[in-house]
């Protein structure tokens, strides 16, 4: 039986020679020279974004630029419309897209309050002269708050001025006039909706029944007051998380 | 890589999209804020607003009628506000609609006749007030009897009432002042005036400062803690209907509507321990002409608060 391999052949290779050589080493030369094209654009990148670089010994330390408009600070966050909407940009660069809907959609309900707020600046916000009763005698020149409320438009006719955050007897009785009887304090509502605050109330011959403590807070409390309950924690919170 | 490329657009996308989005809600806040301001500059023309005052005071001024404060009175006497009603044998204690009604105030008709003369109300008899939480928004929510028969010693109730409803006792007596409209009987809608307001006719109503105490009285015209103008909405209550404000208030109950007075007006009176829901007040109305003939069951009551 003859013998075979290596043995058979006294030690020495195989002269048979490789076909795929030449077509392998052109594919790696395309790859090396494809992997230095890449890393040249990273480097190039990187130096664009490089704000502040300090070599310690053989390593190069850099410090980039932040990508996006990133996320608002604590206090940044509690800017209304602007706070949410950065918070929204910045979790879209984040790639966090439910919290970019949120945000968005906060952004919006921050529109409530400031409407509030622009309406009530054209108006003028606060009595800030003359009496500030509730209501003074008819005879006198000077106007209480109450007729103050109607000529500015915070009260339409037939509305009743509820005081929904200080009542004006009770604990209220020793809040002076000139805090709780402003624009801020007051909400216009009708007669039935404020006497079903305040207890049962008949209307049409139908006896209604006072409204539950849920419904008195949501009919007696301002649109804006309502908004801002929603808006101001949630950015509290965010900015708090995010941080 | 090719990821974060995908995010940074997307980023940057969704930035340009807010800012777009913050700059026109800010557009959007500078145009109402300039229509409001438009608007509250061309309610405040000085010749619409003052020719609008002088106009209600004139009225104001014809429209003057006496008015009767229930005051501490010097020497007591039958009327007074709070405690037990003092009730003729014959007439037992009204009950409303889940027990006895509270009893308010009783009022000696004769005690202030002689001297001031509501031409309106019988010169004899006694009114008793008595008052059904239950019934608030209806017209008898508070129901007033009205007896010619001697009056009874205190009676207590058939049974306690809450303690919320249990009031002190404090006799009255009766001044007399002038008493004027406010705006809101004219269905004045303020928006529509300025702040006009000269020295000039308002003297004549000087009399009539009386402060800021507690107003209990009888007569003149109420001192509405919200707007509204309450002899229309007697009328609207007592054909059982509901007032819009949006629509114009037919001749037929404008005309009826001048027929209602006063009867009694009683404030919150922490003294008394008498409080209607935040500050608020009772104010009973009754037909000059039903109150003539002595016929109080058709009184309106009308509650207002804060």
């Amino acid at each position: 039986m003859a013998a075979s391999g290596s043995f058979e052949r006294g030690g020495q290779p195989r002269t048979a020679p490789d076909e795929d050589a030449e077509a392998y080493e052109a594919a790696a030369q395309q790859q090396r020279a494809h992997n230095r094209k890449q890393q040249a654009e990273l480097d190039q990148k990187q130096s664009q974004n490089v704000v502040r670089s300090k070599r310690l010994g053989d390593r190069l330390f850099t410090l980039n630029k932040p990508r996006g408009v990133g996320h608002p600070g604590q206090l940044e966050s509690f800017i209304p419309i602007w706070g949410a909407a950065r918070e929204a940009a910045a979790d879209g660069d984040d790639g966090d897209y439910v919290g970019m809907v949120l945000n968005t959609g906060k952004a919006a309900l921050d529109v409530i309050p400031m409407r509030a707020v622009a309406g009530a600046a054209s108006k003028g916000m606060v009595k800030n002269s003359g009496p500030h009763a509730w209501r003074t005698k008819p005879w006198e020149r000077v106007k209480g708050a109450r007729q103050w409320l109607g000529e500015k438009g915070y009260l339409q006719a037939g509305d009743h001025g509820h005081h929904w955050a200080i009542p004006q007897n009770g604990w209220g009785k020793a809040v002076p006039d000139w805090i709780k009887n402003q624009p801020w304090n007051i909400k216009g509502l009708d007669a039935v909706t404020h006497g079903r605050i305040h207890g049962r109330y008949t209307v049409d011959g139908v006896r209604l029944p006072r409204f539950k403590q849920g419904e008195r807070i949501w009919h007696g409390t301002p649109n804006a007051a309502k908004a801002a309950v929603v808006t101001t924690p949630g950015g509290f919170a965010r900015a708090r998380d995010d941080r | 890589m090719i990821a974060d490329g995908g995010h940074s657009a997307a980023g940057l996308a969704v930035t340009l999209v807010m800012l777009a989005a913050v700059a026109t809600l800010l557009a959007v806040m500078l145009f109402v804020l300039r229509r409001e301001l438009s608007a509250a500059a061309s309610r405040r023309r000085p010749s619409q607003a003052s020719a609008g005052w002088a106009g209600i005071r004139a009225r104001m001024r014809r429209a003057a009628r006496p008015t009767l404060l229930l005051v501490p009175a010097r020497e007591p006497g039958f009327s007074k506000v709070g405690g037990l009603p003092e009730l003729p044998a014959c007439v037992g204690w009204p009950t409303g609609d889940l027990g006895p009604r509270i009893f308010v105030a009783q009022i000696d008709l004769a005690a202030f006749q002689p001297h001031v003369q509501l031409d309106w109300l019988p010169s004899e008899g006694r009114l008793y007030a008595f008052f059904d939480e239950e019934r608030n928004g209806c017209p008898d929510v508070v129901r007033i009897l009205y007896a010619l028969e001697p009056p009874g010693p205190p009676a207590e109730p058939p049974q306690p009432a809450p303690k919320k409803w249990r009031f002190e006792e404090r006799r009255v007596g009766f001044m007399k002042f002038n008493s004027v409209p406010s705006p809101d009987w004219f269905e004045v809608d303020y928006a529509t005036l300025g702040d006009q307001l000269d020295d000039e006719a308002w003297s004549t109503f000087e009399d009539c400062d009386l402060g800021e105490e507690i107003e209990h009285r009888i007569g003149g015209y109420p001192t509405e803690i919200q707007g509204g103008q309450m002899a229309l909405e007697c009328e609207y209550m007592r054909r059982g209907l509901t007032r819009d404000y949006n629509d114009d208030v037919p001749d037929a109950i404008r005309r009826a509507a001048r027929e209602w007075r006063l009867l009694l007006q009683i404030d919150s009176d922490p003294a008394l321990n008498m409080n209607w829901w935040d500050g608020g007040r009772l104010y009973v109305f009754v037909r000059a002409k039903d109150a003539a003939r002595g016929d109080f069951s058709k009184t309106v009551t009308i509650t207002q608060t804060h």
